[in-house]
């Protein structure tokens, strides 16, 4: 019989938020999400990098949005009605990334991470820790501190 | 009084003898050199004769072999056709054969190369699908296919159109068998993009 306090040591679950991008699906660790909103006012910032989408008054904070599409190499596409910004906290920073819709959260272990598929460029996709399959759909599972490089997260922090 | 003249006479040559000496004494002397060494007679060279130029052997480097150990002799292959390529992938790296499978079954990774074609899960295992033309860096427009060779233990799946037959190549690289033709066997030419995906190679394109 399976001891499911050990278990829990070795193989721990991990709660995911999901939102999709160019007709796939990614996770994101819930403990990063502080929240999710709409599609609102994002105002251009003149000599901004690429990656950069704008910033926001989130309740009379400047919150930077990062392109996520972008970001990761994809076509740029219309905000809809689905769009969201995704406001996280990572590496001591509140930024938010755009997304095409966001799904639901699901709870996977570590073990069904499977980091063995990601075998192109290593600075390009770094970000990506790994594929999960769960429910016969696969997942991307994105490692948020690793979506800027340690330059760009000090950049960042400028705006 | 001639005495007195004769030791004024002594007592006169006395006091130049002595003032002689002094300045002899307080002169200034040339500071010592030594005398320049003897020249040497100039040995003849015989310029006319070089001295002999000494070979030195360098090893003759170790011929490479692009070939793996698993390929030495005769190498059984399935020929496949991806796009315009004839394709022989050995046999003993072949895991087994799937359906392509349809769009929804393929995950596509972001900021991946062009030979990249998305991950799938075949046989609960998740397997990297590889354009082989794409690897090789041609252009190529291809959207579908027909078959995934699965190699390296399921790891990749190679996307092809159509499979032909099994040949038996020979250590030179030439097909024999029931229907005999020869082969270019350009081994190597996907190790530099894709180490793992080594297994296979172009015969020729038609």
């Amino acid at each position: 019989m399976a001891n499911p306090a050990a278990e829990a040591v070795t193989d721990p679950v991990v709660q995911l938020v999901t939102f999709r991008l160019a007709d796939e699906t990614y996770g994101i660790n819930v403990m990063h999400v502080q929240e999710v909103l709409r599609i609102s006012e994002i105002a251009p910032v003149p000599g901004a990098p690429s990656y950069v989408l704008g910033i926001i008054n989130l309740r009379g904070n400047v919150v930077t949005v990062i392109d996520t599409r972008s970001r990761f190499g994809l076509p740029g596409t219309e905000t809809d009605d689905s769009s969201r910004i995704v406001i996280i906290e990572t590496e001591g920073q509140v930024v938010g990334i755009l997304v095409d819709g966001v799904a639901e959260v699901v709870e996977l272990h570590m073990s069904e991470i499977d980091s063995a598929p990601n075998v192109g460029n290593d600075e390009s996709s770094r970000y990506i820790q790994g594929v999960a399959n769960r429910e016969s759909d696969l997942l991307i599972v994105v490692d948020l501190n690793k979506l800027l490089t340690e330059e760009e997260w000090s950049e960042m922090s400028m705006f | 009084m001639s005495e007195q003249r004769t030791g004024v006479q002594e007592l006169s040559q006395a006091g130049a003898a002595l003032e002689s000496l002094l300045e002899t004494l307080l002169s200034e002397v040339p500071e010592y050199q030594e005398a320049p060494a003897p020249a040497q007679p100039v040995a003849d060279l015989n310029v006319s004769e070089p001295l002999p130029i000494q070979e030195i052997a360098e090893p003759e480097p170790a011929p490479v072999s692009v070939r793996p150990a698993w390929a030495e002799g005769d190498l059984k292959v399935l020929v496949v056709r991806v796009g315009e390529l004839r394709v022989a992938v050995p046999l003993v790296r072949l895991s087994s054969i799937s359906p392509a499978g349809t769009g929804e079954d393929v995950l596509h990774l972001p900021a991946q190369p062009a030979w990249h074609r998305g991950v799938m899960t075949v046989r609960e295992q998740q397997l990297v699908r590889v354009d082989p033309v794409a690897l090789l860096g041609l252009a190529t427009e291809r959207q579908e296919s027909a078959y995934l060779l699965v190699i390296d233990d399921g790891r990749y799946g190679l996307e092809v159109d159509a499979m032909e037959e099994p040949l038996t190549l020979d250590s030179a690289g030439s097909a024999g068998g029931s229907r005999a033709r020869a082969g270019s066997g350009r081994w190597g030419c996907c190790r530099s993009r894709c180490a793992s995906c080594w297994t296979w190679m172009p015969l020729r394109t038609v």
